[in-house]
C-alpha cells in the first residue's frame, strides 16, 4: 500500500524526477524468480537438481515409453503397436524418417534434461557457500543425470553435439556433432565422477530413487559393452556387486509393484506416484485393454503395445506344451487366463480386437485400475540385466562359464532349469539374448538397442518378425550400417545446419 | 462594434432614468417576420433559431417555416442558425419581412474527428484517420463494435474468430508486422481497454473483452492508421490505434431512446455428411481395401436408411435479442447521459449462450468560466456458455461431423473397438452434460478536470480505472457413456482480477494569430496494471447436484495461481501549425518507459513529422467549381509495440509446477524443482515500426464525389521473435531476441457518391485496400516453424521466412493420385500403393524430403474490399454493406477429421464429410480424395500438402437494413413518442465463395495460425426485427 501510494504521488508530480519514474517502472517479476536471486542457499540447489529429475518423467525421456515401447520393442517386432498412428508405423516399419516426431521428441527431452543438469554443475559447483559434501553429492547427482542423457542419445544417434556448458541466448547455439569417442568420453567422465561420490545406498528413506554409485557403475557398464571394452564392463560390473546391495527379488512380479518401490533388484527407476498430473504416469492407461471394464482400468485403457505371439511363443514350455516361465504367467495375461492381482478379470476366450489384438497384454504395471495418472515406477536399470550384462563381459573376456552362473541365475527366477555351464561362446551370448528378451518386455532394454549394439539386429528380426518379407530391409540403407543409428531429426537440423545427418538418411 | 453597443445600451438606460420616456420613441422598431428555407432545395426549415444578435430577444421557425418577433428596432441585426447550416446575419433596417435561405454547411469540411489527446478539424488532419459515426454503428445490430468497421475502413481488416454468441474478432489494421502480438491499442475516453478476448475455460469459444462497451454507447470511432495519428501512443501504437469516445450529455430537454430487436440466427450454410447407409458402406469398403473383416453389424448398409444428421442436432436456430435505453440532456452547466443495456443471445451450436447487462453514466459540469469537470463511469456483466468446438478430435462441432449416423440421438457407442474410436463420446449427450460458463463483471471509467488558465491555454488532469474480474468455471459430471469414461465429476473454477488505473496530465494551447492558427499539447501520463489469478480444480463429488469445491473430496482438489503486474509512464508533446488554413504542419513525440524491459532499454522515443496542402484553399483554385476539397498530406513516424512477456530481459527460474518437482522416498514424497524457464535477453526491447504515408482527401462538385487514398509503407524492424535456437541448447523455452524485420505495404481507397434527387438521398461508397505482406529479415534466426494445427493433428501448416509472407501454408503438393500400383514411385513414396496422393518432387532427388515442402497458400488476403450503400426516401431507409477478401487461403484443417473416415491416433472408423464419396476406387480415375484405408502409411493425411488448402476468397452481405421512420404527425399525436423508426435487418444474408468448409471467416489471433480452419465456430445468419422510439 505505501509502495502504491509512493507510486500514486510520484505518477501525480508529473514523474518529473528522473528517480520517481524509474522507481515506477522497476518491477520484479511476482510469480518467477529470476537468477540473480536464485542459487543463493542449499535449498535452492536442491531444487534445481530436482528439476534435473524431472525431465525423467516426461514420456520421451525415461517412462519406458518412448524408449521402451515405441522404440526398442516395437524396432524389435516383439510388441505391437495397436493404433496404427504415424509416427509408429514409421519406427516399426523401419522407415525411419528424419521427421518421426517421437524420435524428434526423444532427443530434444533428453537435451532439455542436458540443459537443466548443465545449469546445476554449472552455478553449484560456484556455491563456496555450500559445505563440500553437500556439493558433492549434488554434483555428482546432476552429472549422473547428464551421462544417462547423454547415453541415451549415444545409444540412438551415435555422436552429438556435446554441450557441457550452460548456454544462454548470446551463445553460439548452432553446435556441430562430436565424434561418437569423445561422446562416450563424456558420458563416461560423467558416470565416473558420479560413481566416485555417490553413495551406493542412500540411507535417509526420504532420499530413495535418487542416483546411487551402483546406478553410475551400472551405466558406465552398459558404456563399456557398446564400447566393447569388455574388461572394464567386467571391471564396473565387479564393483557393482561387490557393494553387495543388490540381489535378484524371489518373485518376478514383486519388482514391479508400486507397494515394492525401490527394491534390491532396483538400480535406477524413474520416481513416479498415482497424481492427476505428470507426477504420476500412463503406463497402466496404455498398457490395460482398450474397452475392459473400468473397475479393473481406471479411467482410460488404450492398450497400445500387445506382445506379438512370436514372442509368446519363444517361452519354453513343458511336456504338455503349457509355458514353463513364470516371467510368463507373472507379466502376461492371454485368452481365457486371469489377472495376476485382480482375479475377476480374465482375458475372454475370444479377445476382443480392440483389447488386444493378439489376445496378450502385459500386466507388468498394470496391477490395478488407475483414476488418473498411474504411481507405479518405471524400471531403467535393474539387477538382472547387470548379471545379463556382467555375463556378457565374462563370456567375451573368456570366462563363459562364470558367464552362465549369472545367466543362470537369471533363469532359476524364471523357474527354468539351469542350463549348462559348458556352453560355448557363442551359445552363451545366445543364452543372454534369450534371457534380455523373455526378461525386459516394455523396459528400455533387451530389445533393438541390444541387439543393435552387438550386430544381431537384421538377423532377429529376419528370424522373428513375421512381417519381415514386408519390411524391405534390403531397400533400406540406413538398415545395414553396422550399429544402425537413428535419423538426426529434421527439426534439429532446421535450427541448427551445422549437423550432419547419419549415413542414408535425408533431412 | 460590441463595445459601441455596450456602450449604447448605458446610455439607453441612463435616458430612461432621466427623462421617464418610452424607449421606443428613441429608436424605431417595428414587428418582423418571414419565412427561412434551405438554399439548395427550397424546402422550408422549421426549428432554425432567429435572435437578434446581442440581445436575448429570438425566436424559432414553426413547422411552415416562418418566424415573428415583434419590437425590433431597425437597427438591429438577426441571427438565423439551424444545425447543419451556415449561419446567417441580415440587419432589420427598414424591413418588416425577411425572407432568408440557409446554405447547407460543408459538413464534411468542418467535421471534427478525434486524435489521441485532442480533437481536430478534419480539413487540418495530416495523418490517416478514419472515422466512423455513431449511426453508422448502430446499423450493424451486434454485440461489438468491431463488426460496425469490418468492411468500412479500408486498410482494417478484421475477421471475426468464432461465431459464437458474444464472440470476439481479430482486427488487423494495415496488416500483420511481426509474428507476436497484432491486435491494436484500444483507448475508450483517453483511457486504454485492455483484453481482447476472454476464454471460456474448456472451450474454445472465446468471449469479446471488448463488449463491455455497448456500441450503442458510442458516439464515435476513429481508427488511427498511420504513424503521424498513432505515435503519441508511442510504445503500444505498432499495431494501430482505434479511439472510440462515447456520448455524453448534451444540452437541451432530456431525450429518452429505447432501442430493441430481436431475431433468430441460424447457419447459412451446412456442409453434408454421409448418411447412415452411405457411412456403412464406405465404412466396409475401407476396412475390406485394409484386409479386414468389416463389421458385421454393418453387413447390410441399405437397412440404415438416412439415420441420424448430427450436425442438425447439434446445430439449432438460436434467438437473440437485445435492448438498450437511454436518457440524455442537460442545462449549459451541468449535461449527462445515462444508459442500459441486456442483451440476451443463444449460439447455434446447442449448449451455448451469451447473456450482456451493460450501463454507462457520465455527467459533465461547467463549474465556472475556467473550471469544468466530467466523469465517466461503465459497467457490464457478462455470461457465456461454451463447448468445446475447435479440437478436431472431441470437440462438439468435430464429433457432430465424425458420430456414427447409424446411432440414434441418445445412443452411446459401445461397439467392438475395431469398428468404434472408443475415444468418441457422442456429441449431443456430451453437450448436455458439460458446463463451462464465464462470468465477466467490468467497472470502467475517468473523472476529469479541466482548468482554463488563459483563452486557449487548458490544464487537463484526469484519472482513468479498469476494474475486471472474471470467474471462468468448469464442470463435467462422473460418466460413463459408452467407451467414454470420466470416472470423477471435475469442478475447476478459476477467479481472475484485473485492476488498471491511468493518471494523465495534459496542458493544450490554440491560438490564431492573423493568418496562422497554432496549437500545442504537452502531456504526462502513468499507468499500472495489475493481474491476479487463483485455480482451484476439484474432483470426486458424493452429490453432483452441489456443484461447489467444497462438496468435492478433499484429498482431490488442487489449487495454483499467480500474479504480474505492468507498469508505463509516458511524456508527449504535439504541435500542429496551419498558415491561412492551406499549409498544414504537425509533429508530435512521445517517450515511453514500460517496467517489461530491462534496464539497458528502459525507454524509447517515438517521433512523428506529417505536412498537409489544402490546394483547394489556394487562390487559383477560388475560379473553379469542380473540385470542392483538395488534399494532399504526407507523414512519417515511428512507433512501437511492447507485447511480449514481461520480463523476458530476466533469466527466469521456474519453481514448484509438475514439470519442475519430483517424488522421491519410500512413501513418495513430492519434492519441490525448480529449472529456469527460459534464458534471458538482457537487451530485450520493443518492436519498432517506421511507417510512411501519403495521402489524398479530395471531392467534386459539391462534395458529391468524395475520395480518400493513401499509400503506405510500413517496415517493423526489432520483431520479438522466441530465438528458434537449437534444441541442443536445451532450453525449456526459448529466449526472446529483437530478431525479424517485415514491410507491409498498400494501397487504400475510399470512393463515394452522394446526392439528393427530391426527397430521395443516397450514399455510395466502395472502399478497397491492398496488402502486400513480406518478411525481410530473421536475423540469426532460422525460418520459424508454425505451431502444431492441433494437440492431435500435430502438422505444422505455417511458416516464416524471408521473401515471404508471415505464417505461410507450407507442405508438399499432391499432384493427383496415383492410378495404379505401376504408377507408383517406390523410391519417392516407399509405402504408397494405387489409390494413395502423388507427392510432387520438387528438386528431383527422389526421395521425398523436407526441401519438397513449398509454399501451398497465403493466409493474408492481398486484396480487401467493401462497399457501404445507404438510400432513403421520406420515411424509408435502406443500407447495404457488403464485404470481402481476395488472394487468400484457407487451410481446412477440419478435412484431417472428416475425410479419412479413419478416426486419427485411435481404432476404429468414424463418419466423413459427403465428398469421401468421391474418393478413388480402382479404375475410377478420381484424384481428389485417396482411396479409403485403415492405415495411412503414405501420409495422404498426415502430411501438410495442397491437399488442405483451398481458395479463401469470399465476399458477403454482411448487412442489409430496412428501416421506416413512422410519419411524425401521426407519432406526435400518441403525445409522447417523438420519434420511431421500424426496421428488419439481415446479416450474413449471402455469402459468396468456393470454400467447402462451413465458413470462410476464419479469424485468428495468432498470427502464425492465420487462415487455418480447425473447426471454427462457424458465423450465423442472422434475421431481425427491431425498432427505435424516442420521447
Amino acid at each position: 500500500m505505501k509502495i502504491l501510494s509512493i507510486r500514486l504521488a510520484c505518477a501525480f508530480l508529473l514523474a518529473t524526477t528522473a528517480s520517481c519514474s524509474e522507481d515506477f517502472l522497476t518491477l520484479q517479476p511476482k510469480d518467477v524468480l529470476t537468477d540473480a536471486n536464485f542459487f543463493l542457499t542449499e535449498s535452492d540447489a536442491q531444487a534445481a537438481l530436482i528439476g534435473v529429475y524431472d525431465n525423467l518423467q516426461k514420456e520421451p525421456t525415461f517412462t519406458n515409453f518412448a524408449d521402451a515401447a515405441e522404440i526398442e520393442w516395437a524396432m524389435s517386432g516383439d510388441m505391437y503397436e495397436m493404433d496404427g498412428s504415424a509416427a509408429r508405423i514409421e519406427i516399426h516399419s523401419l522407415n525411419l524418417p528424419a521427421s518421426n516426431t517421437i524420435i524428434t521428441n526423444m532427443y530434444s527431452g533428453a537435451y532439455q534434461g542436458i540443459g537443466r543438469a548443465n545449469m546445476v554443475i554449472n552455478r553449484v559447483s560456484k556455491m563456496d557457500q555450500l559445505p563440500a559434501d553437500t556439493k558433492n553429492l549434488i554434483l555428482g547427482q546432476a552429472k549422473f543425470l547428464r551421462g544417462l542423457f547423454y547415453y541415451r542419445l549415444a545409444n540412438y544417434f551415435g555422436g552429438v553435439p556435446l554441450v557441457i556448458d550452460e548456454l544462454n541466448a548470446s551463445s553460439k547455439l548452432d553446435i556441430p556433432r562430436a565424434s561418437v569417442e569423445d561422446t562416450w568420453k563424456q558420458i563416461e567422465a560423467d558416470l565416473k565422477e558420479a560413481a566416485a561420490v555417490l553413495p551406493a545406498n542412500w540411507t535417509n528413506n526420504a532420499d530413495k530413487g535418487r542416483a546411487t554409485k551402483t546406478a553410475a557403475l551400472g551405466f558406465l557398464v552398459k558404456a563399456s559393452l557398446w564400447q566393447q571394452k569388455w574388461d572394464d564392463a567386467a571391471k564396473y560390473s565387479e564393483e557393482i556387486m561387490a557393494t553387495k546391495v543388490h540381489d535378484l527379488l524371489p518373485n518376478y512380479r514383486d519388482v514391479f509393484r508400486e507397494s515394492n518401490e525401490n527394491n534390491k533388484e532396483i538400480l535406477f527407476s524413474t520416481q513416479f506416484r498415482a497424481s492427476v498430473d505428470a507426477e504420476g504416469n500412463n503406463l497402466v492407461k496404455r498398457t490395460a485393454p482398450r474397452g475392459a471394464p473400468s473397475e479393473f482400468t481406471g479411467s482410460a485403457a488404450w492398450s497400445n503395445f500387445v506382445p506379438q505371439p512370436q514372442w509368446v511363443n519363444a517361452f519354453e514350455k513343458d511336456q504338455t506344451g503349457k509355458i514353463k516361465d513364470r516371467r510368463y504367467w507373472q507379466g502376461i495375461i492371454g485368452p481365457g487366463e486371469a489377472h495376476q492381482d485382480m482375479p475377476n478379470f480374465v482375458m475372454p476366450v475370444n479377445v476382443p480386437a480392440g483389447w488386444s489384438r493378439t489376445g496378450f497384454i502385459v500386466t507388468k504395471y498394470w496391477e490395478a485400475p488407475t483414476l488418473n495418472n498411474g504411481g507405479v515406477n518405471a524400471p531403467i536399470l535393474r539387477f538382472a540385466e547387470a548379471l545379463l550384462n556382467y555375463a556378457e563381459a565374462l563370456n567375451e573376456t573368456g570366462r563363459s562359464e562364470e558367464a552362465m552362473r549369472q545367466v543362470n541365475r537369471v533363469r532359476v527366477r524364471a523357474g527354468l532349469t539351469e542350463k549348462p555351464l559348458s556352453l560355448t561362446k557363442a551359445e552363451v551370448l545366445d543364452a543372454i539374448f534369450y534371457e534380455r528378451r523373455m526378461e525386459f518386455i516394455w523396459e528400455p532394454t533387451g530389445a533393438f538397442s541390444d541387439l543393435n549394439r552387438r550386430g544381431r539386429f537384421i538377423d532377429f528380426i529376419r528370424n522373428n518378425r513375421a512381417n519381415f518379407s514386408q519390411l524391405g530391409v534390403d531397400k533400406k540403407p540406413w538398415l545395414a550400417t553396422t550399429p544402425i543409428r537413428l535419423p538426426i531429426p529434421r527439426e534439429a537440423w532446421n535450427r541448427n545446419k551445422s549437423l550432419e545427418q547419419n549415413p542414408h538418411y535425408t533431412f | 462594434m460590441k463595445k459601441y453597443y455596450r456602450e449604447f445600451q448605458v446610455f439607453k438606460l441612463l435616458l430612461l432614468l432621466l427623462l421617464g420616456l418610452p424607449g421606443q420613441l428613441l429608436a424605431q422598431s417595428t414587428t418582423i417576420s418571414g419565412t427561412v428555407r434551405s438554399a439548395t432545395d427550397q424546402q422550408i426549415l422549421p426549428g432554425v433559431t432567429v435572435a437578434v444578435k446581442n440581445t436575448q430577444m429570438g425566436t424559432t421557425t414553426d413547422e411552415r417555416g416562418r418566424y415573428q418577433i415583434p419590437e425590433v428596432p431597425n437597427n438591429a441585426v438577426l441571427v438565423f442558425s439551424f444545425v447543419g447550416f451556415k449561419s446567417l446575419e441580415r440587419p432589420v433596417g427598414s424591413n418588416t419581412t425577411l425572407d432568408v435561405t440557409l446554405e447547407e454547411d460543408n459538413a464534411q469540411l468542418e467535421e471534427v474527428v478525434v486524435v489521441g489527446y485532442g480533437t481536430q478539424k478534419k480539413r487540418e488532419v495530416t495523418g490517416a484517420v478514419a472515422s466512423i459515426k455513431s449511426e453508422d454503428i448502430t446499423k450493424v445490430a451486434t454485440n461489438s463494435f468491431t463488426s460496425a468497421i469490418q468492411g468500412k475502413v479500408p486498410g482494417v481488416f478484421i475477421a471475426q474468430t468464432s461465431g459464437a454468441p458474444g464472440g470476439s474478432a481479430s482486427v488487423r489494421i494495415r496488416g500483420v508486422g511481426t509474428t507476436g502480438g497484432n491486435e491494436p491499442l484500444y483507448v475508450v475516453d483517453g483511457m486504454p481497454l485492455g483484453g481482447g478476448s476472454m476464454g471460456i475455460s474448456g472451450s474454445s469459444d472465446r468471449v469479446d473483452g471488448l463488449s463491455v462497451i455497448n456500441p450503442n454507447d458510442i458516439e464515435s470511432i476513429e481508427v488511427l492508421k498511420d504513424a503521424a495519428a498513432a505515435a503519441i501512443y508511442g510504445a503500444r501504437a505498432a499495431n494501430g490505434v482505434i479511439l472510440i469516445t462515447t456520448k455524453r450529455g448534451k444540452e437541451g430537454q432530456a431525450k429518452v431512446s429505447l432501442d430493441a430487436y430481436t431475431g433468430v440466427q441460424q447457419l447459412w450454410k451446412k456442409p453434408e455428411f454421409l448418411n447412415a447407409q452411405e457411412f456403412t458402406t464406405l465404412a466396409n469398403e475401407l476396412y475390406t481395401n485394409s484386409g479386414m473383416t468389416p463389421n458385421p453389424e454393418w453387413a447390410n448398409p441399405a437397412s440404415f436408411g438416412e439415420g441420424t444428421n448430427w450436425i442438425d442436432q447439434v446445430f439449432r436456430t438460436a434467438p437473440v435479442q437485445n435492448y438498450d435505453v437511454s436518457v440524455n440532456g442537460g442545462t449549459q452547466k451541468l449535461k449527462g447521459a445515462l444508459s442500459l443495456g441486456y442483451r440476451d443471445q443463444e449460439g447455434t451450436i446447442m449448449e451455448t449462450w451469451y447473456k450482456r447487462y451493460t450501463g454507462r453514466a457520465s455527467a459533465d459540469l461547467q463549474a465556472n468560466d475556467k473550471l469544468s469537470f466530467g466523469s465517466s463511469l461503465s459497467f457490464s456483466y457478462s455470461q457465456a456458455k461454451g463447448q468445446q468446438n475447435q479440437d478436431l478430435r472431441i470437440g462438439i462441432f468435430n464429433l457432430a461431423q465424425q458420430f456414427y449416423p447409424t446411432l440414434g440421438r441418445e445412443d452411446v457407442v459401445n461397439g467392438s473397438s475395431a469398428y468404434y474410436t472408443t475415444q468418441g463420446d457422442n456429441p449431443y449427450l456430451r453437450a448436455k452434460s458439460i458446463d463451462n460458463q464465464v462470468n465477466n463483471f467490468r467497472v470502467f471509467g475517468n473523472a476529469f478536470g479541466v482548468y482554463e488558465i488563459i483563452p486557449g491555454l487548458k490544464f487537463r488532469s484526469s484519472v482513468g480505472l479498469d476494474v475486471n474480474n472474471n470467474r471462468a468455471s468448469t464442470w463435467e459430471p462422473r460418466a460413463e457413456r459408452g467407451h467414454y469414461r470420466n470416472l470423477q465429476a471435475t469442478l475447476g473454477e478459476t477467479y481472475t482480477q484485473g485492476l488498471n488505473w491511468l493518471l494523465e496530465n495534459t496542458l493544450s494551447y490554440t491560438k490564431v494569430f492573423g493568418e496562422h492558427s497554432v496549437s500545442a499539447v504537452v502531456g504526462q501520463t502513468a499507468q499500472n496494471n495489475n493481474n491476479n489469478w487463483v485455480s482451484v480444480t476439484a474432483r470426486e463429488y458424493q452429490n453432483e447436484q452441489i456443484r461447489v469445491i467444497n462438496s468435492s473430496n478433499e484429498n482431490n482438489r488442487r489449487a495454483s495461481g499467480t500474479g504480474s503486474e505492468y507498469t508505463l509512464a509516458s511524456y508527449l508533446a504535439r504541435v500542429n501549425y496551419a498558415f491561412k488554413d492551406r499549409y498544414l504542419l504537425s509533429a508530435s513525440i512521445r517517450r515511453d518507459g514500460s517496467s517489461n524491459f530491462g534496464p539497458n532499454n528502459k525507454w524509447g522515443n517515438f517521433p512523428s513529422v506529417s505536412a498537409g496542402w489544402n490546394i483547394t484553399e489556394e487562390s487559383f483554385m477560388q475560379q473553379q467549381t469542380f473540385i470542392s476539397n483538395l488534399k494532399i498530406r504526407g507523414s512519417w513516424g515511428r512507433l512501437g509495440n511492447d507485447a511480449i512477456t514481461p520480463f523476458g530481459y530476466l533469466s527466469t527460474i521456474r519453481l514448484g509446477t509438475v514439470n519442475d518437482n519430483y517424488v522421491l522416498g519410500l512413501n513418495q514424497g513430492l519434492v519441490i524443482g525448480a529449472t529456469m524457464s527460459k534464458p534471458g535477453n538482457p537487451d530485450l526491447k520493443w518492436e519498432t515500426s517506421e511507417q510512411t504515408n501519403i495521402g489524398i482527401e479530395a471531392s467534386f462538385l459539391n462534395n458529391r464525389i468524395y475520395l480518400t487514398s493513401d499509400y503506405y509503407i510500413k517496415n517493423t524492424k526489432d520483431m520479438l521473435i522466441s530465438l528458434p535456437v537449437s534444441i541442443e541448447a536445451g532450453f525449456q523455452s526459448a529466449p526472446s531476441i529483437n530478431g525479424g524485420k517485415v514491410q507491409n505495404k498498400g494501397l487504400e481507397l475510399l470512393l463515394g457518391y452522394q446526392n439528393d434527387i427530391g426527397a430521395f438521398h443516397f450514399d455510395v461508397s466502395g472502399n478497397l485496400a491492398t496488402l502486400r505482406n513480406e518478411v525481410m529479415s530473421l536475423g540469426v534466426g532460422q525460418p520459424i516453424t508454425g505451431p502444431s494445427v492441433t494437440n492431435y493433428f500435430t502438422v505444422n501448416a505455417t511458416y516464416t521466412e524471408v521473401g515471404q509472407p508471415i505464417g505461410y501454408f507450407r507442405g508438399f503438393i499432391v499432384d493427383g493420385i496415383y492410378q495404379t500400383n505401376d504408377e507408383v514411385n517406390k523410391t519417392l513414396q516407399p509405402n504408397a500403393v494405387a489409390g494413395d496422393f502423388k507427392f510432387r518432387d520438387i528438386n528431383g532427388d527422389n526421395v521425398l524430403s523436407d526441401a519438397d515442402r513449398v509454399k501451398i497458400g497465403n493466409p493474408w488476403p492481398t486484396l480487401m474490399y467493401g462497399s457501404n450503400i445507404d438510400m432513403s426516401y421520406k420515411g424509408f431507409d435502406l443500407n447495404i454493406m457488403l464485404q470481402g477478401v481476395a488472394g487468400n487461403d484457407i487451410f481446412h484443417a477440419n478435412k484431417r477429421s472428416a475425410y479419412p473416415l479413419k478416426y486419427f491416433g485411435g481404432t476404429g472408423v468414424v463418419n466423413g464429410s459427403k465428398n469421401v464419396l468421391n474418393r478413388w476406387t480402382p479404375g475410377s480415375g478420381r484424384n481428389d480424395v485417396p482411396r479409403l484405408a485403415y492405415t495411412d502409411s503414405n501420409g495422404n493425411f498426415g502430411n501438410s500438402s495442397s491437399f488442405y488448402v483451398e481458395d479463401g476468397d469470399y465476399m458477403r452481405i454482411r448487412n442489409l437494413t430496412l428501416g421506416y421512420r413512422l410519419p411524425g404527425d401521426l407519432i406526435r399525436k400518441t403525445g409522447l413518442v417523438q420519434n420511431a423508426r421500424i426496421y428488419v435487418n439481415a446479416q450474413n444474408l449471402f455469402t459468396f465463395t468456393k470454400y467447402s468448409g462451413f465458413d470462410p471467416e476464419v479469424g485468428s489471433t495468432n498470427p502464425m495460425m492465420a487462415g487455418i480452419d480447425d473447426g471454427v465456430y462457424p458465423q450465423p445468419r442472422t434475421l431481425m426485427v427491431g425498432v427505435n422510439l424516442s420521447f
